[in-house]
């Protein structure tokens, strides 16, 4: 018995040990996925006592307030990520193109810092601070730009801000990231063909680090779709986006299967976005080698002519 | 020919091998995710699983409760009884032995046969309760439930901006547009409100509001109320219950309408507070103990329900937290600590205000929806 | 003009990354300086007192709160480390170094919906919830830290190296624990680190999926939250970032920072 496990062990011994996490992602991340499927199809009549297919849950959706509410978490979303994007990258150009090297880390991890408290000290901070009688509240009174009876809280715009100042460091580590691995050489190189310092940027720079924009806008824009907790306390509750939503759905009506519905059309978005994003790249690939396939072909034929 | 049936053996016998790995893993996890549930079939130690709002057990009560009986408390805190309705509803209550619900939610839990019926000879303390808080609609024999704590939804507001005494005060301070009032007159400078964030609730008062009348309403009037309740949000501050003592004394807003547990903080902090239950009426908050149908440690959770309801602890608890107790001598003793006369000690005449919303469920579905609408204006 | 352009620029890019410093860091500072305040209502400093921290250290619930999410978060960071090691380590040798590309779905999806995923999981199987739920969920975020950072520098190193250790005659796992775990205890360390901070922050799946015996701190502090502005949640919040500052300083000090990120 011991030999046949034995053999059994050597023969499929990568299997076993990578079987673990595939198994996990399996049961812990797809299947719950089925279940809420199931649930957003599947309804109990009372009186027959059976189950039944049902698309009801999906029409409810479709035909009523929750796509204008999902379309608003949408936009939230992208407002956060434009943020986020124009603060980062300058942020992130200086240190990676302009840090001396003995403060880089620190200075990124010194950025990073505050994000690795937990997300509700954050926010608790910066209501804190943005209550009337908190620091700013009084700076600004102080310098008279607004009037003592001014409050910041429980609007939309402290809202952005308190997203902002949460997701800011998940968008400059990637673009960090890519411009600090970018050959510098290419800078030396664009301006020994004359370009000043915006061209390099635009034509050599920017694109280079698209990369890493790419995935700092995926990691915001997507968590920040589904934040709830920024809303419900620095808001007063008085927006209403798709993450409180299905907790409402979840945690206080209790009618489970429309919030189950919700958050499966929740998880289509990003979906739909990440192929968008994919399958645009990937065009852009083929085009750019048809290009270059079209631009050899032409050298090649011109071989005596270039000689 | 050979070679492919081959191949395919192989195939076969890899796959089989792979199962065989998959399955070994599965049980492993599935054991490690089933234990729970022998623990909770085996625990032979003598503890309770209290399941219960904040700030309703002081610590220093479950402690005397651990000392005295010897048996162990473990307390999970909810916050809305939709909350405690939802787990119950998952799994009929397992693991907890005693709740704490609101009215409302305990006809709810009874009405499905979740909830054990109490035993009387073994409570005693069960006649130190206030009697009007006993046999009400919800519960009208008390054989599911006993009252621990209860409270008011009123209106808190500041004396100097609204002159107006206690038993005249309306809530149309709160859902008529302060800038029409402040052109009347009535109050000297416009405001915003802080406004409760429960559907339920502010259906009801805004039902009372317009058509006082306080039963189910009609689809006109559900219409009519999902407008007034739009329309406020123009002047609302905040939806909140919990945060409203620091909107009121950072002076952001002078009036709210909410829940009268934050009374007694407020008045320690300020004295240019008052609470009224509006003339219209208002809203009473029972909260009781339970024990779900499924607990087996019934007499032990007799005990602990026994326990908070006589007149030491029941002092302690509300001392602790500024909220009313059910127990009569509990709450005279906190009531003497105030020597004014004020809506939050209600007399009779006051009391009879106050009334216990029970709506259907298709009601409070059709309110949870319009909320959605409210919420997104 | 070119000059008056190029001081100008020079100036303003320190400007924004000032700015961009002052704006994370301002809140932090205002409530950590609060937590000392003495008053009872966060209005006014009314002088230095340290008794919001004796409030915490009395206060029994938080002590077990802070014990259940250390647990959690123990039993996480162990998991994830070995499920995910195992997983990169294997994958190079077998053929699905493809599977590696599932695993960022974790970090991407919003969490909210992994959190009712996994309630409502195991709602339908009937599994109870409590520690093993949280720790079922933080893991699965953990994986999506730990496969992608170390796989990073798995591939990075040189296969020649665990060619010689073979050729020399010792065993896979001779091969494993003297040679590969060495070179990748910089990521692991760094990764084992971040999925502890995670865990011991995360909110969402805290929040869905404890049951009657487990509360996090995460979840505790927000109840808090819930029912006022206390400032015994500031005294709460700088015990958080004091544990946060020393994980970094520790990551800092084990020069593990400068290889991850210059891929030494």
């Amino acid at each position: 018995m011991k030999k046949a496990l034995r053999a059994i062990f050597t023969q499929e011994s990568s299997f076993v040990f990578s079987c673990p996490a595939v198994l996990w992602q399996f049961v812990f991340l797809y299947m719950p996925f089925a279940v809420l499927a199931l649930y957003s199809v599947i309804d109990f009549n009372e009186v027959t006592g059976r189950y039944f297919l049902t698309a009801f849950y999906y029409r409810e959706i479709f035909t009523s307030l929750y796509i204008q509410i999902i379309f608003r978490s949408f936009l939230l979303a992208a407002i956060t990520a434009a943020v986020c994007f124009l603060i980062a990258y300058p942020v992130a150009y200086f240190l990676a193109l302009k840090g001396s090297k003995r403060f880089k880390t620190f200075l990124l991890f010194s950025l990073i810092f505050p994000s690795w408290t937990s997300l509700i000290v954050q926010v608790y901070a910066w209501f804190f601070l943005l209550e009337k009688n908190g620091f700013i509240s009084w700076f600004l009174q102080w310098t008279h730009i607004i009037s003592p009876s001014f409050h910041l809280l429980n609007n939309y715009f402290t809202i952005v801000l308190g997203m902002v100042s949460c997701f800011l460091p998940f968008m400059i580590l990637p673009i960090y990231a890519v411009l600090e691995k970018m050959d510098k050489r290419f800078l030396e190189a664009s301006a020994d063909l004359g370009a000043d310092r915006f061209e390099t940027f635009r034509r050599v720079v920017f694109p280079m680090s698209l990369p890493g924009v790419y995935a700092g806008i995926m990691l915001v824009f997507i968590p920040s779709f589904g934040e709830f907790a920024i809303p419900t306390l620095l808001g007063g509750s008085k927006y209403v986006f798709w993450g409180s939503v299905i907790v409402d759905k979840f945690l206080r009506s209790r009618s489970w299967r429309l919030g189950a519905a919700l958050a499966i059309i929740g998880i289509m978005l990003p979906i739909l976005l990440m192929c968008c994003v994919y399958l645009g790249r990937a065009i852009r690939e083929r085009y750019r080698q048809r290009q270059s396939k079209e631009y050899t072909e032409y050298l090649n034929a011109n071989k005596d002519l270039w000689g | 020919m050979n070679e492919r049936l081959d191949k395919l053996a192989a195939c076969a016998r890899r796959l089989m091998r792979r199962s065989a790995i998959v399955g070994v893993y599965l049980v492993v996890l599935m054991a490690a995710l089933y234990v729970p549930l022998l623990f909770s079939y085996f625990k032979t130690q003598r503890t309770l699983n209290v399941y219960a709002f904040t700030e309703t057990f002081s610590p220093e009560a479950i402690e005397l409760f651990e000392e005295r009986t010897g048996i162990k408390i473990n307390i999970t805190y909810a916050e809305l009884d939709e909350e405690i309705g939802a787990k119950f509803a998952i799994n009929g209550g397992i693991g907890y032995d005693v709740v704490n619900v609101s009215d409302f939610m305990v006809r709810h839990l009874s009405k499905q046969g979740y909830l054990q019926k109490l035993d009387y000879s073994c409570l005693p303390n069960a006649a130190r309760l206030n009697p009007r808080l006993l046999g009400r609609v919800f519960d009208p024999k008390n054989a599911y439930s006993l009252p621990h704590k209860w409270f008011m939804y009123g209106l808190v507001y500041d004396k100097n901006v609204f002159k107006v005494s206690p038993d005249q005060m309306s809530l149309a301070f709160v859902f008529n547009d302060p800038e029409q009032l402040y052109k009347k007159g009535l109050v000297s400078r416009p405001y915003r409100v802080c406004m409760i964030d429960s559907p339920m609730d502010a259906y009801f008062l805004s039902m009372l509001s317009l058509f006082n009348r306080f039963d189910q309403f009609t689809p006109q009037e559900f219409d009519a109320i999902t407008r007034q309740l739009l329309q406020q949000k123009q002047w609302v501050e905040c939806y909140t219950l919990y945060t409203v003592e620091y909107f009121l004394l950072s002076g952001i807003i002078p009036i709210a309408l909410t829940s009268s547990n934050f009374v007694r903080k407020i008045w320690d902090m300020s004295d240019q507070y008052e609470f009224a239950i509006p003339r219209e009426g208002g809203i009473l908050v029972i909260e009781n103990l339970v024990i779900p149908k499924t607990s087996r440690k019934g007499d032990l959770a007799h005990e602990f329900i026994n326990f908070m309801l006589s007149d030491e602890v029941a002092t302690l608890n509300s001392q602790e937290y500024g909220w009313t107790s059910a127990n009569k001598s509990a709450q005279e003793t906190l009531d003497a600590q105030y020597k004014r006369k004020s809506h939050l000690f209600p007399d009779e005449h006051v009391f009879k205000r106050l009334h216990i919303p029970l709506f259907t469920s298709y009601a409070r579905r059709c309110a949870d929806d319009a909320w959605l609408r409210v919420g997104f204006a | 003009m070119v000059e008056n352009r190029k001081y100008l620029g020079q100036f303003l890019l320190p400007l924004v990354v000032g700015a961009a410093y002052l704006f994370l860091y301002l809140p932090i500072f205002v409530l950590v300086l609060f937590s000392f305040n003495d008053a009872s209502f966060s209005i006014s400093w009314q002088g230095f007192s340290l008794r919001w921290y004796e409030k915490l250290i009395n206060s029994p619930e938080i002590l077990n709160a802070l014990q259940a999410s250390l647990i959690v978060a123990l039993a996480t960071t162990f998991l994830s480390l070995l499920i995910g090691t195992c997983f990169v380590v294997a994958s190079r040798w077998g053929r699905t170094s493809f599977f590696s590309n599932l695993f960022y779905v974790n970090i991407l999806l919003p969490e909210i919906v992994l959190a009712i995923g996994i309630l409502s999981l195991f709602t339908f199987f009937r599994i109870p919830l409590g520690y093993g739920s949280l720790i079922a969920g933080h893991t699965l975020l953990g994986l999506g830290f730990v496969i992608p950072i170390v796989r990073a520098r798995f591939v990075e190193l040189d296969p020649v190296l665990t060619e010689a250790s073979l050729d020399l005659g010792a065993t896979y796992w001779v091969t494993f624990r003297k040679v590969i775990i060495p070179l990748l205890m910089p990521s692991l360390i760094a990764s084992g680190l971040l999925v502890f901070t995670l865990s011991m922050d995360d909110f969402l799946i805290s929040f869905f999926c404890s049951g009657p015996t487990v509360q996090t701190l995460a979840v505790y502090v927000y109840s808090m939250i819930r029912t006022g502005v206390d400032p015994m949640i500031n005294a709460v919040s700088t015990c958080f970032l004091v544990i946060s500052s020393l994980l970094v300083f520790l990551l800092c000090s084990l020069k593990v920072v400068d290889q991850v990120l210059t891929h030494e």
